[in-house]
């Protein structure tokens, strides 16, 4: 029968306990430095996205604007355009209005004549497919 | 004749127009009331006419020109001789 009160057991018995708890205590240091490490990372991975997020943002709110801008710009244009071109159409078919009344004849000639000479230019582009 | 060379070009061409034109349409009328329609139409059948009988017509203008020119010379020749 073994003694169970030998000195040399319990020594052993001490060192593994002892290195028993280094062991844990090195691991669950090395998994709180994961942990923190971890958590490093994963705050500035979230400020990165955070940042990105609003860069992009703040671009397309700026694009928007821009674009709303231009929009503007040119439809500010085009009905200034459309204005105008409908005011100088307005006073050119006065003009015309006021010249036939004046002179019906030669507005009458001189409306053949155009049409005329616009049908024969059809007509020599059109080659032989008007002739009889 | 002297009311022939005094009359305008305008009163000229609304004889000639009255001449093509049948005498019971009041044509001056008409493109005063609606001249802008009046006028379409005219250009219209001005553009007819050179489609389908340009060259007829040109070609005719230019022969009556032509003679017109010739008679004037040989007149002009006459008279000198």
């Amino acid at each position: 029968m073994a003694d169970t009160n030998n000195p040399g057991d319990a020594e052993n018995a001490d060192l593994t306990r002892e290195t028993g708890t280094d062991g844990v205590a090195s691991a669950r240091g090395r998994f709180q430095r994961l942990g923190a490490d971890f958590q490093d990372r994963y705050r500035k991975v979230s400020d990165d996205v955070r940042r990105g997020a609003q860069r992009a943002s703040e671009e397309i709110r700026r694009g928007s604007e821009r674009a709303r801008v231009t929009y503007d710009e040119v439809s500010e244009n085009a009905q200034r355009t459309f204005e105008r071109a409908r005011s100088e159409a307005g006073n050119f078919s006065r003009e015309v209005s006021l010249f036939v009344r004046d002179n019906p004849g030669k507005a009458v000639l001189i409306a053949a004549g155009v049409g005329f000479l616009l049908g024969l230019i059809a007509r020599g582009r059109g080659g032989d497919r008007y002739e009889e | 004749m002297a009311e022939m060379i005094d009359e305008e070009p305008g009163s000229m061409v609304d004889d000639l127009i009255d001449e093509l034109i049948p005498g019971n349409l009041d044509w001056q009328r008409l493109v005063t009331t609606y001249p802008l329609p009046a006028l379409a139409v005219v250009a219209l059948g001005g553009f007819y006419l050179g489609l389908r009988h340009g060259t007829e017509i040109l070609s005719a203008l230019s022969g009556y020109a032509a003679s017109e020119v010739s008679r004037n010379v040989s007149h002009l020749l006459d008279r000198e001789g």
